[in-house]
């Protein structure tokens, strides 16, 4: 839970403070699910009041969906498959390396949509030596 | 007209006193400006007047009484003479005197003359030079008396006998200084008491004596006086170069505890500093802050551990640019300090601020907005409080990461962060989509790991208990082996089916502990 008052905190200074940032992002993925349903939805409405005063996107990265009806738009990423570089026969077993992921979009939700049937789609990331 | 102005001459009225009391805060130097104020000197024992304003003056202070005799006197301020503060004075001084001329001599303490001719165009006649000379002493605390002459010597007789600012004409020497006492002159003791007795009260008195008499009875130096009575002195500038040390001190009356009261304190510092750095067009990008504290020792024998506070507390501040804006240094203090108090009550502050140049930025028209580099700092400062400045490891928290030139895995450096443009690169630019990045764990989550044939194939960590649907490695590294912090690690790249899909960890075994570790999680 000290993390996360950490990460709002730091996240409301940054908001409040000095501007001019393109984009402004907080990552709570490596925070448990449990800890982040526990966030009071004043937390969320709170930093969308702030949110809308900026000229940049503010985006959080949480493990689950819990901004509810406070995000103007709600991104569900899902990883796809995991592709594994092809060794050469006879090779070591250390020759065969992650070369990239797939990854699933799906738009959530989308305040300014009154229908929220969207779309699944697919993008892939691949390592940089891949 | 004819006028050829060639000097000017800046001198502090009681020097010691001003020097003294010129890093108070306003308020305080306000409510002093009508009570006695006298500088104490000599041994702890038995300290003596030094130096006394006007107010005391008239109260019978007189410099040589002790400080018995003084503190007799109601209403009475009584400080110690601080010579670093004098010196701060005198180096805020010169630099207020090199922003009008490069040619500056720090005459004697309190004294500055400059040689300005040629400066007309820049700073208007010599009149309006002057008076803003007077304005920007008064800016670093200082209320001088500036005079302007053809010559040196009769510059420093003007504004030691006149107040507030001075032009002597060229040729009217003479009849400015004709009615100056005898005590603006340079007279050594003896020559002060043969000039007394012959009634000599004015310049003009001496200026008028038969000169062959007067060194007959006095020497070569008579003549010398009678020459600079007349305005007739040939002394030669000696320029010097402007101080490049900044630092203002205060040597506080009763030790401050409270944060409020020393952040007051720093913000007259600052205000002072900041006034000298503009005045040479500098600003600065590290500054000091030494806090003398007020320790006593803890003499109780039977304690076993004592908490040993230093006397003496620095905290030293780097700025990424250069800055010169006083209310971003003082609340970059008042973080810092808030983060790290001194402990003790502070019984002496200095400030100390390398001088760096000035910023210039021109934007780009079409690049996109940054933050302001001081609020940013600011802004970094405040998260610095939240978050905290250093991780378990001694890296710091806020900043922008460096990966420094090393085969360990995560070895890397926490710098300061600073927005530029021209480091913008797209995601994605070098490989033409999207990479895969990694999400480090930091410390690394411990695991545990069930192997077959030396190739795991479950594992548990955290919440995630699972079986291993593919693993790639081993890939084994080691290091520093001729040090304390060797290293030795097998890697694996681990994919772990999750209720929300496969995720793919990157996981190691420390080999000296024979442990497992999550390392991280590729997104």
């Amino acid at each position: 839970m000290k993390a996360l008052e950490q990460a709002f905190k730091a996240s409301d200074v940054l908001l409040q403070g000095s501007g001019g940032f393109g984009l402004i992002m907080v990552d709570l993925a490596g925070i448990s699910e449990r800890f982040v349903r526990k966030i009071p939805l004043t937390t969320w409405f709170r930093f969308r009041s702030v949110a809308e005063k900026l000229d940049a996107p503010l985006v959080f990265i949480a493990p689950c969906s819990v901004l509810g009806t406070c995000s103007s738009l709600t991104l569900t990423l899902s990883a796809g498959q995991i592709r594994w570089s092809v060794p050469a026969a006879g090779s070591p077993a250390h020759a065969r390396l992650p070369a990239g992921l797939d990854f699933q979009v799906e738009v959530a939700a989308r305040r300014s949509f009154k229908k929220p049937a969207q779309p699944v789609h697919s993008f892939s990331a691949q390592r940089r030596w891949a | 007209m004819g006028l050829v102005m060639l000097f000017a001459c800046v001198f502090v009225p009681r020097f010691v006193v001003q020097a003294s009391l010129r890093c108070e805060p306003e308020e305080k130097r306000a409510a002093w400006s009508n009570r006695p104020v006298a500088i104490l000197d000599g041994p702890e024992s038995l300290p003596r007047v030094f130096a006394c304003n006007e107010r005391a003056q008239l109260a019978g202070i007189e410099p040589g009484i002790t400080k018995a005799q003084a503190a007799q006197c109601p209403d009475i301020i009584l400080r110690k003479r601080m010579r670093k503060q004098e010196q701060a004075a005198q180096d805020a001084l010169l630099d207020c005197a090199a922003e009008f001329s490069p040619k500056v001599e720090s005459t004697s303490q309190g004294v500055v003359s400059l040689d300005i001719e040629g400066t007309e165009g820049i700073f208007g006649p010599p009149q309006k030079l002057i008076r803003t000379l007077a304005h920007h002493a008064a800016r670093v605390g200082l209320e001088v008396n500036v005079a302007a002459a053809t010559n040196r010597d009769t510059t420093l007789l003007a504004a030691k006998g006149f107040t507030g600012t001075t032009v002597i004409q060229k040729g009217n020497e003479a009849d400015c200084l004709a009615q100056l006492p005898i005590d603006v002159l340079p007279l050594s003791q003896a020559q002060a008491e043969i000039l007394d007795a012959w009634g000599i009260r004015r310049c003009r008195d001496l200026a008028l004596l038969p000169p062959v008499p007067l060194v007959e009875r006095l020497g070569q130096a008579g003549l010398h006086l009678q020459r600079l009575a007349r305005g007739e002195g040939t002394g030669m500038l000696v320029p010097v170069d402007p101080p490049v040390r900044f630092e203002e001190s205060l040597e506080l009356e009763d030790p401050v505890e409270d944060l409020e009261s020393l952040v007051f304190i720093l913000n007259r510092l600052l205000e002072q500093l900041a006034a000298r750095l503009m005045a040479r067009s500098l600003a600065t990008d590290e500054i000091t802050l030494r806090l003398q504290l007020d320790v006593h020792e803890d003499r109780d024998t039977t304690k076993e551990q004592r908490t040993v506070v230093p006397d003496c507390w620095v905290r030293t501040l780097r700025l990424p640019v250069s800055m010169q804006n006083t209310k971003v240094l003082l609340k970059l203090l008042h973080l810092d300090l808030e983060q790290h108090r001194p402990g003790a009550a502070v019984k002496s502050v200095a400030i100390e601020a390398r001088p760096a140049r000035r910023r210039y930025t021109q934007a780009a028209l079409f690049a996109p907005d940054a933050p302001e580099p001081e609020r940013l700092e600011i802004t970094l400062a405040r998260i610095r409080g939240v978050v905290g400045e250093m991780d378990d490891q001694g890296r710091g928290k806020v900043g922008a990461a460096e990966v420094l030139k090393s085969h360990q895995s995560d070895d890397f450096r926490m710098t300061a962060f600073t927005p530029s443009d021209n480091k913008r690169v797209k995601a994605g630019d070098d490989t033409g989509g999207p990479s895969v990045t990694m999400s480090m764990f930091r410390p690394p989550l411990p695991a545990n790991v069930r192997c077959q044939t030396g190739k795991p194939i479950h594992i548990s960590f955290a919440e995630v208990s699972s079986a291993i649907v593919c693993a790639g490695g081993p890939w084994r590294t080691s290091g520093n082996w001729w040090k304390s912090e060797e290293w030795r690690r097998e890697e694996w790249d681990v994919a772990v089916q999750l209720a929300s899909g496969v995720g793919l960890y990157r996981i190691f075994r420390d080999l000296r502990q024979n442990a497992w570790f999550v390392e991280g999680l590729y997104d």
